[in-house]
């Protein structure tokens, strides 16, 4: 799977240091595009779509977060990363939903990590859940899954389209998953990627927009699920 | 916070009152055996265990009475002494304050000097030698206060706690993007930073090796989810020591309530010497996405 990039900055040499170091990090895994006006980005985004941006925060005529405003109008979860000459960073940058705030000059050191965890976040792992249900086969892909529920011998599967079934027993299904799911329920097993909120009991699950689910955890799994969570999130955190 | 009035009572008083109220009793009986004893009445076998049943329930009533006062004065006893270690906390924050005040002081002074430098540097035309020393000035500005977030207080506590590390020759590394307007509140996040920064830093200061004495901190929002992760070197031969560290400060069983009470997550691991402390708070920030089409 490849990784559309764009890069947004003003000053070429700099759109080339991180192009390169891009490319050194991976060749094939990116395919970058350079733009070296803010409007040509924005121009050119009403028709075409990126995994990841990497954009300059100070521009001349543009501030780099009227970009990421435009941006995350077509697209509210990929990952944008600032290129900044200030350690001080303004509010507006969490109202867009930052990635990452990288300060000049971009190295191997400040860039990688960044990358690390953005391919992480972007989950490339393409494989799905397939089943059968009276007979027609589906395929779903793990990240639209919002959670799985055992319903005597069937398992409801949650997501924000709609809910699907099949027949599967708990043991099969739990081999079936990949590492973004956790049980936290005899009859639950959710994406921890779309875990919202936790308390004692309940997991808030985000369904599609502002929807939330409500999910019950019992005592048995609250701990591992506990651990599980913190640890897939804090990798692209 | 110490300015009410103290009402406790004491246990002096307890036992005092208990004493009155007994001997009152004690002669109300013995002079009513006196005037019944010529009568029938104490001669009766029954009559005698109801007065034995009697004292057996008043001195129930007493230890009863006595147990609830003791609970109070517990209670009362502990509310005092958070208290006090409340008080404590602020005497210290507002002696910090006066530190950075009485910085603040000189640094004025000594910028006032400087104008005065640069004014004569300007008055002879010397402008390269004015530039070098403003260069030179602002270089040394900037190694005053680092910036962190725009929250003031965490802004306060991060250098507080890296110009105390660095004067104990440790590299304190922090790398932080967090917002000033997260809906956890900011004493929390203070309270646990603080501690874990204490616990962190008094771990590498009994280590020997001196490459080793490093902490890295990262605090980090993203996806409206908060990541505080703190790490260390470690010597796992330490734990007799650090049970007793666990005895100072709030202890990192108390910072795992405050994060738990708050719908985060506190876990914490030693991998290849290395101590590490991850929280992970969820929800903390509504991020405000205008869906709105584009012109």
């Amino acid at each position: 799977m490849v990784i559309r990039v764009a890069i947004c900055d003003d000053v070429p040499d700099l759109a080339k240091t991180i192009e390169d170091l891009m490319l050194d990090y991976d060749s094939s895994l990116f395919e970058i595009d350079i733009f070296y006006s803010p409007f040509r980005l924005i121009e050119y985004l009403e028709a075409h779509t990126y995994d990841l941006f990497v954009l300059d925060i100070e521009f001349p005529d543009l501030s780099g977060i009227e970009i990421a405003e435009t941006i995350r109008r077509h697209n509210t979860s990929c990952p944008i990363i600032f290129i900044t000459s200030f350690k001080e960073y303004m509010e507006k940058a969490f109202k867009v939903n930052t990635f990452d705030y990288i300060l000049k000059p971009v190295t191997k050191a400040s860039l990688y990590p960044a990358l690390d965890r953005a391919i992480k976040y972007l989950d490339l792992d393409s494989s799905k859940f397939m089943f059968t249900f009276n007979k027609v086969f589906y395929s779903l892909s793990f990240s639209e899954i919002i959670y799985f529920e055992k319903n005597k011998r069937s398992v409801l599967i949650h997501t924000p389209s709609g809910t699907y079934e099949t027949i599967l027993p708990t043991k099969t299904l739990l081999s079936k998953i990949n590492e973004h799911f956790v049980q936290v329920h005899t009859s639950y097993i959710v994406n921890i990627r779309h875990v919202k909120q936790i308390s004692h009991n309940t997991i808030i699950a985000r369904l599609s927009g502002k929807d939330t689910v409500e999910i019950p955890i019992s005592r048995k799994y609250i701990d591992h699920a506990r651990t599980q969570i913190l640890m897939k999130l804090r990798d692209f955190i | 916070m110490m300015n009410k009035q103290d009402s406790r009572k004491k246990p002096t008083n307890v036992y005092l009152q208990m004493t009155l109220a007994s001997l009152i009793l004690v002669l109300i009986l013995g002079s009513g055996t006196v005037v019944l004893s010529e009568s029938t009445f104490i001669n009766n076998p029954k009559s005698t265990l109801v007065l034995i049943a009697a004292c057996v329930i008043y001195m129930n009533i007493c230890i009863l009475y006595f147990y609830r006062s003791l609970g109070n004065y517990y209670k009362q006893l502990e509310r005092a002494t958070t208290q006090k270690i409340a008080y404590e906390a602020e005497l210290r924050f507002f002696k910090q304050l006066k530190h950075s005040q009485a910085k603040l002081y000189a640094m004025k002074h000594d910028l006032n000097n400087q104008y005065i430098v640069l004014m004569g540097m300007l008055n002879k035309g010397d402008v390269a030698g004015a530039e070098k020393y403003l260069e030179s000035s602002m270089q040394k500005v900037e190694h005053l206060d680092y910036f962190f977030t725009n929250n003031y207080v965490l802004n306060y506590l991060l250098n507080e706690k890296k110009s105390i590390a660095e004067s104990h020759g440790v590299t304190f590394n922090v790398k932080s993007f967090l917002s000033d307007k997260i809906t956890l509140d900011t004493d929390i996040i203070a309270v646990v930073l603080g501690n874990l920064i204490d616990n962190a830093l008094n771990a590498v200061l009994r280590l020997s090796n001196p490459q080793e004495k490093e902490i890295s901190l990262l605090i980090k929002q993203f996806d409206n989810n908060l990541l505080i992760e703190i790490t260390n070197m470690f010597d796992p031969t330490e734990l007799g020591t650090r049970k007793n560290r666990q005895i100072k400060g709030i202890g990192i069983k108390n910072i795992k309530r405050i994060v738990e009470e708050n719908g985060g997550i506190y876990r914490q691991w030693v991998q290849d010497r290395q101590y590490t402390v991850s929280i992970l708070i969820l929800n903390v920030y509504e991020t405000e996405i205008n869906l709105s089409p584009v012109h």
